[in-house]
């Protein structure tokens, strides 16, 4: 099967009645084989969404670092990928190379090479790059109609559903209602991930509260906001969740001392937790988001 | 300064110009070649042939020919407009140190296809090109109508250039500093001058406008000896100055807002390329234009070959690559330009 359909691919027509349907996504509508076998996908999230599913990309942006493909989406997918490049400037040659019969691709990042990718293999567009929790479960289920695997899709996002739900009620009695910061924080600065970030709104779904105030704009600017230690010193979240490089220096350490570091209250009560970011803030998906989910229940049952 | 025999000899050694003409042409086309034969996959040469010729047996069409062989034609094309322009920049400014960047072109394309983002993020794919054609166009035509109105010679011409460049690189930076969003993820590869992603569309949309203004400024190169002569000595010999001048800045500024404008801000070979050129055939318009955009030519393809194939799948960027080039370029020009009393640039 997977030879009969990359073949008709490659021969240009899998736009035959009964190997083809039509696929509405973000740059307009595409013509896809019915079971697309050899997928290529250009941003993390898609490759969450493939692994809810049982489908394993044969080539990945992965930024040519594999270690960015985080352990639970490897476990599913195993690690037969081909890099294909950056996610910014993903290498044509390797994705022709590897044959797609669906290529899925970002918005904002791919657009200007969204008709040379076509020219390769039939190519959906979604909006990757930003959006919220919800948005993450609403592409999931248009990846899962573009791959023709809808009914796993959804059958997933019940069992997903359910899986988030256990922990969000069981950590409920320790953190509803505390305000909860996430940012990223390096050698060179910290960042904070608003109310309206990614992060931002799983925090939401366990019922923290946020810190920084809402702003309304959704652009990246607002999601994402470096601040200096004055500037963090202003905010007074109980609990602080800070996205490191395992091994890395980070500013923290040197802030350590500071008397405007200890006055946070997360700092003085001992509720600042290290976490991957990685795993934070770049990934972004169900499966991912159940291993984000682990880490807050682990954090809800030392918080003091 | 320079007067006219060193122009038609030049100091030291010169080669001579057909000959010189020949070996570039032959280096072009090897850069050529080695743009169709080196990427991120390995293309076996009889593949290679394969596809070419349209024949049987194994091929690669969309590696081959929907991907490298527009891109390597499309960075020689560009490549050769930008050294031709930075020669007519360099001589109308009389200063060696010119390049499309010092009339502030760079600058203003960078400052549009941002500005661009920022207002229209939906369309912001589709008119970068047209937006950094536009803006290097008006950059350069707010040098070119001040310098009109002031009666600037080419020192003063240079500095308001580097002036409208600065206002323009401020907008740059604060949209930059104010704005950090995806949106500027696509506009950003653009501008640090990448190949990644052009074919047949964007050759075709910019080769007949080039072509032409290509040669337009090779039929005027003669015109460009006078000038370069200086604006008393020119007009003591009877050229209409400001109106060639005129003609031939918007020539320069062109040829670099279009280049800019299909393939980002690939610095530096307008800088580079008319000095090797003239450190080649001497500073004669006729043999050094040519020359420059032979030059220009090798070096943009080569830089988009050498940053497809370094460390794939990696793409380098080829403004990256000649600015990695550049910049020690134009120190040693600095450092040596001033012990070569005569030089004609």
């Amino acid at each position: 099967m997977r030879t009969i359909l990359s073949a008709l691919a490659i021969i240009g027509i899998s736009a035959t009645a009964g190997f083809a349907r039509d696929v509405t996504h973000a740059l307009g509508t595409t013509e896809v084989p019915d079971a697309p076998q050899r997928v290529v996908v250009l941003e993390f999230s898609f490759v969450d969404a493939l692994s809810a599913v049982g489908l394993a990309p044969v080539g990945i942006a992965d930024d040519n670092k594999r270690d960015r493909i985080q352990s639970v989406l490897t476990d599913v997918i195993g690690d037969d990928w081909t890099s294909v490049g950056t996610r910014k400037t993903p290498s044509l040659e390797v994705i022709a190379s590897l044959q797609p019969d669906l290529i899925i691709a970002d918005k904002t990042r791919h657009e200007a090479i969204y008709d040379t990718l076509g020219q390769i293999a039939p190519t959906v567009v979604y909006d990757s790059l930003t959006g919220d929790y919800q948005d993450v479960l609403e592409e999931a289920t248009r990846i899962g109609e573009a791959v023709g695997r809808a009914e796993e899709m959804a059958e997933f996002q019940r069992a997903h559903a359910a899986r988030m739900e256990a922990i969000r009620d069981e950590v409920a009695d320790s953190v509803v209602g505390r305000a909860a910061q996430f940012g990223v924080i390096n050698a060179n600065g910290f960042w904070l991930h608003s109310p309206q970030s990614y992060v931002g709104s799983l925090l939401d779904y366990f019922g923290f509260a946020p810190v920084m105030s809402p702003s309304g704009d959704d652009s990246y600017g607002e999601l994402y906001q470096q601040v200096t230690l004055e500037q963090a010193s202003e905010l007074e979240p109980a609990v602080l969740i800070l996205g490191k490089i395992e091994g890395e220096h980070t500013l923290d350490l040197d802030w350590a001392d500071e008397a405007l570091w200890q006055q946070i209250p997360a700092v003085r009560d001992g509720n600042v937790f290290d976490v991957s970011s990685n795993l934070w803030s770049r990934s972004r998906g169900m499966l991912t988001a159940e291993a984000t989910a682990r880490d807050i229940r682990e954090i809800a049952q030392s918080l003091k | 300064m320079a007067d006219a025999s060193t122009l038609q000899s030049g100091p030291g050694r010169r080669l001579r110009t057909p000959a010189v003409l020949v070996a570039l042409t032959c280096c072009l086309l090897v850069v050529l070649a080695l743009g169709l034969g080196l990427g991120a996959v390995r293309v076996p040469a009889a593949t290679l042939l394969n596809t070419l010729l349209g024949l049987d047996g194994p091929r690669q069409d969309f590696i081959v020919l929907g991907s490298r062989l527009p891109r390597t034609l499309l960075g020689a094309l560009t490549g050769a407009a930008l050294g031709l322009s930075g020669a007519i920049i360099q001589s109308l400014l009389r200063n060696p140190l010119a390049s499309p960047k010092i009339v502030g072109i760079n600058s203003g394309a960078a400052f549009a296809v941002l500005l661009c983002a920022f207002l229209l993020p939906d369309a912001a794919a589709r008119l970068t090109p047209f937006a950094a054609a536009v803006g290097g166009v008006v950059a350069g035509s707010v040098v070119w109508l001040m310098a009109g109105r002031l009666a600037l010679d080419a020192a003063r011409l240079t500095l308001v250039g580097i002036a409208v460049g600065f206002v323009m690189e401020a907008g740059v930076e604060f949209l930059l500093v104010t704005q950090t969003g995806p949106e500027f993820s696509a506009p950003l590869v653009w501008l640090t001058g990448s190949l990644w992603g052009r074919g047949w569309t964007h050759l075709w949309s910019v080769a007949p406008a080039l072509g032409g203004l290509m040669a337009l400024a090779l039929l005027m190169s003669f015109r460009l000896d006078l000038q370069y002569l200086g604006p008393q000595r020119a007009a003591a010999l009877g050229v209409r100055l400001g109106l060639e001048r005129g003609m031939l800045l918007v020539i320069g500024v062109l040829l670099a807002a279009l280049s800019v404008g299909v393939v980002g801000v690939v610095g530096f070979i307008g800088l580079m390329a008319p000095h090797i050129a003239a450190r080649l055939v001497g500073g004669r318009h006729r043999a050094l234009l040519p020359t420059a955009a032979l030059v220009g030519a090798i070096l943009c393809a080569g830089a988009d070959v050498a940053g497809r194939a370094l460390m794939p799948p990696i793409e380098i960027s080829a403004g990256i690559l000649t600015a990695l080039l550049g910049a020690p370029f134009f120190i040693w020009l600095l450092l040596t330009e001033g012990r070569r009393p005569g030089a004609p640039r």
